[in-house]
């Protein structure tokens, strides 16, 4: 799904990120972790085409990110509050993206439904502009609006962060849902550890902008994960 | 001892913000076009004082000066109204720290005083104090009319810092406000009576009896007053971060532009940004104005028979909400630019729908502006080859140069402390626009065939129409060139 071959970005002369190889099957739930200045988000950006990569390429399904086009369409992501327009309300937004991502009205209406359990009856029909939304309300609508369309890859930047306990477990369900019926790639980021060893079935930790470790998710990931944190 | 700290902060801000640093050289010529105005204001001022009563030529000219005050002061007002920046300091990094509120607002005000404007008002008045009321009513008086004249000038800054934050919140009292100013302006106009030869008088009371030169000082107090309690009342965390409920409401739903796909979509959310933020709602609400610019000229025969003058005229009230819109076009959108440019919506629909808004718009304050006709069919003539103009020309050069702004803009904020980007960098950004028709159509005008200079001007519009596609290529090239420096310049947040 995601192949990338020496990519690197530096900032000021200090590389932020460094990767010689990575490669991230179909279907395979992938965490990143990592302290702050890892280079994660510059890993999500670089996928995305929002900055310039330095050198190297990021491909996915074999189309190279900074060339072709085509990969809008079956990716899905959310990485802060710039991917939501902040002066519509939830519906007019989910309504834009689900007509940008070529879905139907009808589409847009069961995809919703499929949502309320996540959304707690917080976000629709609420008579509000996302503006006036709580955190944590804004990062469920971002959530949601990168699984719209059925994108084949999925790219969430600490999505767990400002979500209530109860919306983290829904989450959590969400994400193994979309695995399980529609083989989704997932790329998730995160701060908890607990949260990405129960989800993802692949780990890799980055530090310094370059891969410490890669591990496939087994029942000592979390206490090798917290042995390596607890310096 | 904290002033040292706001002072040193807002310095950081402005060297360090990406406009800055970028665009050095825009500041640079700002700065040296500044420092020329100054001088030459300077030099004027020197000569003038010292010759007045040889130009006034009477006995005792103080009074014939004090007219030219007035009109000064009048000036001044329109001027500072359109191009003053407003003390600008993000103080919510502030508000939780153990600062006086007081101190905040003092700090904010104080700041405000330190303008352009004020210092031209020291070279206005300091030379003609010196070479003129010295000599004819000595050092004491001359001293008082200084600082009542100062005192007036700062009155009218803080009433234009009230107006113009006002223009934010509440439209009721600036409507007002600009009602009794165009009513003074209009009594003056009709000869009811007369505007300067009232203030003059007003001035040369005073002087005769020097004791109320303190009434300016008593004015000057006031309006720093109401400025005080205006922000004093509004410095709140809620109301400047703008996260107080809001009323509800989703003006701005047109189903109609569902039938037009994706451009339809892009219109779609471009009308709910202009409807819902109060900043795009403020240029809204100055829109009038702009199409009601030609009524300020067209009564006048002096300037319509300047045929230069009504070019630029013309090329503002089709061309200037065009304008408007697309120099921000993108920096509006910034605020979700990310969201934009991964959604997998085609750029050049995206640059399409930009281009056929504004031309809606273009179109529309062309048609909304044809009752001009009736001052005159060569105003219909010069109307109709500067909207072609702005039509095939301004368009599509306005939304390229667009993508150079890439200052990420503070929307849904319009109470106190937003005004980025309504200062005179703003306008001068602008003036080409206005000069380059003008070169065109002068040479024409000057060897005696000034509709041969209309014909080119509409012709140019009519070419620059044709190669309309050719145009929104140059133009999606450019933003795929630039798409990563505008992602990042949006980024960071003001």
């Amino acid at each position: 799904m995601i192949t990338v071959n020496n990519l690197s970005k530096s900032y000021s002369g200090a590389k932020v990120l460094d990767l010689p190889q990575l490669m991230i099957p179909k279907g395979q739930s992938f965490g990143l972790v990592g302290n702050n200045g890892a280079g994660k988000t510059t890993l999500f950006r670089l996928l995305l085409d929002l900055i310039r990569a330095e050198s190297g390429t990021a491909m996915i399904n074999g189309m190279n990110v900074a060339v072709s086009d085509q990969w809008k369409h079956i990716t899905g992501a959310y990485l802060d509050q710039g991917f939501l327009i902040d002066f519509l309300s939830p519906e007019e937004f989910f309504e834009f993206t689900g007509n940008v991502k070529g879905m139907s009205k009808d589409d847009i209406q069961l995809f919703l439904h499929g949502m309320e359990e996540f959304f707690n009856g917080e976000v629709l029909n609420k008579k509000k502009l996302i503006r006036n939304l709580s955190m944590g309300n804004q990062q469920k609508i971002g959530v949601a609006a990168a699984l719209m369309g059925r994108p084949e890859l999925v790219l969430l930047d600490e999505p767990f962060n400002s979500l209530d306990p109860t919306t983290q477990i829904r989450l959590k369900n969400l994400v193994k849902k979309q695995m399980a019926e529609h083989q989704t790639t997932f790329l998730i980021s995160s701060h908890d550890l607990n949260h990405v060893t129960e989800v993802c079935n692949r780990i890799v930790v980055l530090h310094q902008g370059r891969i410490e470790h890669d591990i496939l998710t087994s029942a000592d990931t979390l206490s090798e994960l917290e042995a390596y944190f607890a310096v | 001892m904290l002033i040292r700290y706001f002072l040193n902060h807002q310095w950081k801000k402005t060297v360090r913000s990406s406009i800055w640093q970028k665009s050095l050289a825009l500041n640079i010529m700002m700065g040296f076009f500044a420092f020329i105005l100054f001088a030459e204001a300077l030099v004027i001022s020197i000569i003038i004082s010292n010759k007045w009563h040889e130009i006034a030529k009477s006995d005792y000219p103080l009074p014939e000066f004090y007219k030219v005050v007035a009109y000064y002061f009048a000036g001044m007002f329109m001027f500072r109204f359109f191009m003053q920046t407003l003390p600008v300091l993000e103080v919510r990094p502030y508000q939780h720290l153990p600062v006086k509120k007081s101190m905040l607002i003092h700090y904010v005000l104080g700041n405000g005083m330190l303008n352009l404007f004020n210092l031209l008002a020291l070279v206005f008045f300091i030379p003609f104090t010196i070479a003129q009321v010295n000599y004819y009513h000595g050092a004491i008086i001359a001293f008082g009319w200084l600082v009542a004249m100062l005192s007036t000038e700062l009155t009218l800054n803080f009433l234009v810092i009230y107006m113009k934050k006002q223009l934010v919140s509440n439209l009721k009292v600036v409507s007002l406000m600009l009602a009794i100013i165009a009513a003074i302006g209009l009594g003056d106009y009709f000869g009811w009576y007369s505007f300067s030869k009232l203030v003059a008088g007003l001035i040369d009371g005073m002087v005769q009896h020097p004791p109320l030169l303190v009434l300016p000082v008593v004015l000057l107090v006031l309006a720093y007053m109401l400025n005080f309690r205006f922000l004093k009342a509004r410095l709140y965390m809620e109301e400047i971060s703008g996260k107080k409920a809001e009323d509800y409401s989703q003006p701005g739903q047109v189903g109609y532009l569902k039938k037009f796909g994706l451009i339809g979509e892009v219109i779609g959310v471009d009308i709910k940004l202009y409807l819902r933020n109060k900043r795009t709602k403020s240029i809204l609400y100055m829109s009038p104005l702009f199409l009601g610019y030609g009524l300020f000229f067209y009564p006048n025969p002096q300037y319509s028979h300047d045929g230069g003058f009504m070019i630029f005229v013309g090329i503002f009230i089709s061309g200037m909400m065009m304008l408007n819109y697309l120099q921000y076009a993108f920096a509006y959108e910034g605020n979700y630019f990310d969201l934009l440019i991964t959604s997998g919506i085609n750029f050049k629909e995206y640059i399409r729908a930009k281009m056929f808004f504004a031309t809606v718009i273009t179109v529309v304050c062309f048609i909304l502006t044809l009752p001009y006709g009736w001052f005159g069919l060569n105003i219909l003539f010069i109307n109709t080859a500067c909207f072609l103009f702005n039509l095939g020309i301004l368009l599509p050069v306005a939304l390229y140069f667009a993508t150079y702004n890439k200052k990420s803009l503070v929307l849904s904020r319009g109470s106190a402390f937003n005004y980025q980007g309504m200062g005179a960098s703003h306008w001068l950004i602008m003036l080409p626009a206005f000069i380059v028709p003008l070169f065109i159509y002068l040479p024409f005008s000057w060897l005696g065939n000034p509709e041969l200079g209309l014909i080119v001007l509409g012709s140019l519009g009519l070419i620059g129409l044709a190669f309309r596609k050719y145009f929104t290529q140059i133009i999606h090239n450019n933003l795929l060139e630039r798409k990563y420096i505008m992602s990042q310049g949006f980024r960071e947040k003001y």
